[in-house]
């Protein structure tokens, strides 16, 4: 603008050099310095000069107005920029190239609090802004030098502030150019940050702090997509569970490791999305290394990196399984024993009440099963013993000896029969020590205490037979005489006798007399009857003395089928037998195993205990009341590695079982006196158990049968026997 | 009936057995009987002169039944002998068991006379036919 009205005045300068001689134009200078001129041209100069101030007044003023609306224009400027300068929340300053402060704008005074008074011509890092001038110097140095090359210097850094509170600055040096592009000025500039890097930093820690959760959390953490099952990020714990190195786990799918098909492991993930949420479920998981392992997992929906995925937490179980399948197995293998033990197991209250018993003593006393007894049986004393005094005899036994008490008891089953067992037991007491519970084990001891009252029988038959031997002589000599003087009676009334006759002519009578009047008195009957006691009285002494008679029982390999079937044999003709029954009607039937351990024994005297059985079950099958339909007979004779088991079953009436305990004891018989002597099964026994060392027993169904088993042993030691063992 | 019978001694230390036996057989008339109650007795007896068959109580007061048996072997003054004994703890030694005792000449008190009667007889058929093929 200037430079245009300038050149407006070119021509009026052009003129007034044509007017006047150089010299007197020479007078004038732009400085405005004159000179006097010629008075001729005076008058023309002083117009000229006239018109010329004229011209430059009015140029003059108006380039006054002009300067003084510019500088207006300029003071209006300085102090938009000066406000600006101090207002600006940015801290400003501006610095001679050398780094000197020339100005600070007053944010900056004010945060730092200090004066440009105290700032004016020191060095910038000499502010007080700086907590460390040393290194802020060498740091600024390189700045202005890379300003000073044209750069632009930004950098993130930390002063103290007005209150030593440290203050994150944004930081740029920037130059600043005169007209001629020449660095000038430098400008620092700081932006205070340390609002945002603060939010920043505490956004970071707690990430760092969740991170730092995630990776060390004792749980197995996983997060998978939800789409495909994929990886997205496990933790550290998981990489242990998987034994798989994490970049190795972030190129799987969940189906991949938990060895469920892609199928399974879709609709797992669709049903946590769908429910929210699973929680606890124990699964089975073959790992890597080839063992099965239990994991407890829980999953859950969410968003992650903005994708739908899932969360999951595993938590290895598989000790605390093995721990408790151990202790099911153990608790079970408990059970099995206690459920299976050939011997009761109990435990009860002190008031009398079961609180558990296993199933063999509900078997022993009777009831269906161990749930019928528990039921049940409401009052002990009252349920399984037949007088409640036996129960308070084990109460005050326990009391004298709470540890352990061992006592033989008589006990009562469900159908009132009573038995004998062993019982041990023992007494707990509460927290108060009153007695509270009592645990213990019961053995049936019925067939032991049988088989013991046998062999206390035996024992008295023994000594028995050792006085009955010494005393048959004696005995056997009056029945003798009996006998034989009852014959000679017979024979001398015999009116068919020639002697008789001859004797009785010589009198005078006739033997049909005398025979007529023992007829009509009943003479011959009571000869009859004097002649069967005395038999029967011998046959009671000759079985008293098989206890003790060993003469002739010689041990041979014997032959059982042949024995059995001598004994049949025998059975079928006895005079006896046929007299009260036929054994002809008895259906027998003989099953003998084609191969048969040899075994000793004496055959007369097994023939003996067969025909005997046989005789039995003959006459209690004859005997029956109702009578038996078919009366059978089935011998089974089969063998084993220990030796020889003979049956003898029949399906007659049965042996009552309050009988089945005594029919071993001597003199026990069932038949009326002078059938039997109570003796034969007695001795049976004895020939068996002592003779053979074998086996004898009864099995009895009342009502539909008995079962006699005899056992002999293949190894007989007793087959040295002493041949001659009288007494 | 001019024949000779049969001698037949009872050794029996209980007079009513050895008696009863005797009236018994002696009512068929077919023997000679005659009864001592001792073995002493009846060695005394055989040394006389031999008899037919011995009926031998075991248990005898002196000398035994079984010993009375052996001594008359001995002296071969005696075809027969029958046991007829009341213990039943008779031991056959091997020596008797094997000759002359067999089971069915033994018989146990009370016996049915009937039983001696039908082994006497038997031993005594034998007898005729060992009698006749003999020197004795």
């Amino acid at each position: 603008m200037l430079i245009i009205r300038r050149l407006w005045l070119i021509p009026l300068w052009v003129v007034f050099w044509l007017l006047i001689p150089v010299e007197s134009l020479m007078a004038f200078d732009l400085t405005g310095r004159r000179h006097l001129a010629e008075p001729p041209l005076l008058l023309l100069l002083i117009t000229a000069l006239a018109v010329s101030i004229w011209i430059l007044k009015s140029q003059l003023s108006r380039k006054v107005r002009h300067l003084e609306k510019t500088r207006q224009a300029h003071r209006k400027s300085e102090a938009l920029a000066d406000a600006i300068f101090d207002q600006t929340a940015v801290f400003l300053g501006l610095l001679d190239t050398s780094g000197r402060i020339v100005k600070v704008n007053r944010t900056a005074l004010n945060v730092f609090n200090t004066t440009m008074d105290a700032l004016e011509g020191a060095y910038f890092w000499e502010g007080p802004w700086w907590s460390d001038r040393e290194s802020a110097e060498i740091t600024l140095r390189e700045a202005i030098e890379k300003v000073m090359g044209g750069a632009i210097y930004r950098r993130e850094l930390s002063h103290v502030d007005g209150n030593g509170d440290e203050r994150i600055v944004d930081f740029v040096i920037s130059p600043y150019r005169d007209d001629k592009g020449e660095i000038i000025y430098l400008i620092p500039e700081g932006h205070d940050i340390t609002t945002t890097r603060t939010a920043e930093k505490a956004v970071a820690e707690s990430e760092q702090r969740f991170k730092s959760i995630f990776e060390n959390a004792p749980y197995a953490i996983a997060i998978i997509r939800f789409s495909d099952g994929k990886f997205l990020d496990v933790n550290n714990a998981f990489i242990n569970q998987w034994g798989k190195p994490k970049e190795k786990i972030l190129e799987l799918f969940s189906s991949d490791i938990s060895g469920v098909s892609q199928e399974k492991s879709r609709s797992i993930r669709q049903h946590i999305y769908d429910s929210g949420g699973i929680y606890n479920v124990e699964s089975q998981v073959v790992m890597e290394s080839g063992l099965l392992s239990y994991l407890f997992y829980s999953a859950a929906p969410i968003l992650y990196g903005g994708e739908e995925c899932i969360i999951s937490f595993t938590l290895d179980v598989t000790d605390k399984k093995k721990a408790e399948l151990a202790l099911q197995a153990s608790e079970e293998k408990y059970r099995e024993i206690f459920n299976n033990a050939p011997i009761c197991i109990f435990r009860t209250t002190w008031d009398g009440r079961f609180v558990e018993a296993n199933p063999t003593m509900a078997r022993m006393l009777g009831y269906q099963s161990r749930e019928e007894l528990l039921s049940s049986v409401s009052d002990l004393a009252r349920d399984i013993y037949p007088r409640p005094a036996e129960r308070e005899r084990l109460l005050n036994a326990l009391l004298q000896k709470p540890q352990a008490v061992s006592l033989e008891i008589e006990l009562k089953r469900k159908d009132g029969i009573p038995f004998y067992g062993k019982m041990k037991a023992s007494l707990q007491m509460d927290e108060s020590g009153k007695p509270a519970f009592l645990n213990g084990t019961i053995e049936d001891i019925t067939e032991t205490k049988k088989m013991q009252e046998i062999m206390v029988q035996t024992e008295k038959m023994l000594s028995l037979g050792g006085i009955a031997a010494g005393i048959a002589h004696e005995i056997n000599n009056p029945l003798g005489i009996i006998l034989q003087a009852s014959q000679n009676l017979t024979q001398r009334t015999r009116p068919d006798f020639n002697k008789n006759q001859s004797v009785a002519r010589d009198i005078g009578i006739e033997m049909s007399q005398i025979e007529a009047y023992m007829k009509a008195r009943k003479l011959d009957i009571f000869l009859q009857d004097i002649r069967s006691a005395a038999i029967r009285a011998s046959v009671i002494i000759r079985h008293m003395l098989d206890f003790t008679r060993r003469t002739g029982s010689k041990r041979t390999m014997c032959n059982v089928q042949l024995i059995v079937e001598k004994a049949l044999a025998l059975a079928q003709n006895d005079y006896d037998l046929k007299k009260c029954y036929d054994f002809k009607k008895i259906q027998i039937q003989v099953e003998i195993d084609a191969k048969l351990p040899v075994i000793s024994c004496t055959e007369t005297e097994i023939e003996q205990v067969l025909l005997n059985l046989f005789r039995n079950s003959a006459q209690a099958m004859a005997e029956a009341d109702p009578p038996v339909d078919a009366p059978r007979i089935t011998v089974r004779v089969s063998g084993s590695a220990g030796g020889i088991k003979i049956e003898i079953e029949d399906n007659g009436p049965g042996i009552p079982l309050n009988l089945q305990r005594r029919i071993f004891e001597p003199f026990f018989t069932t038949k009326s006196p002078g059938i039997g002597t109570g003796l034969g099964l007695s001795v049976s026994y004895f020939i068996i158990t002592k003779g053979h060392d074998g086996r004898f027993s009864v099995s009895s169904e009342p009502g539909s049968g008995t079962c006699f088993l005899i056992e002999l042993p293949i190894d007989n030691s007793l087959e040295v026997i002493d041949e001659q063992n009288s007494p | 009936m001019n024949r000779i019978l049969p001698e037949i001694l009872i050794i029996d230390d209980e007079k009513k057995i050895s008696t009863l036996l005797m009236e018994f057989l002696d009512d068929y008339e077919e023997f000679n009987i005659r009864t001592v109650h001792s073995g002493e007795e009846a060695l005394a007896l055989l040394a006389v002169g031999p008899v037919d068959i011995c009926i031998v109580d075991i248990r005898l007061p002196g000398i035994d039944g079984l010993s009375l048996i052996a001594e008359a072997k001995r002296l071969n003054c005696c075809r027969y002998y029958l046991i007829y004994t009341g213990s039943v703890e008779v031991d056959l030694s091997s020596e008797l068991r094997g000759g002359v005792i067999e089971a069915r000449n033994v018989f146990y008190k009370p016996c049915d006379m009937n039983l001696i009667l039908e082994r006497i007889r038997e031993l005594l058929r034998e007898g005729v036919n060992y009698h006749v093929h003999s020197d004795y």
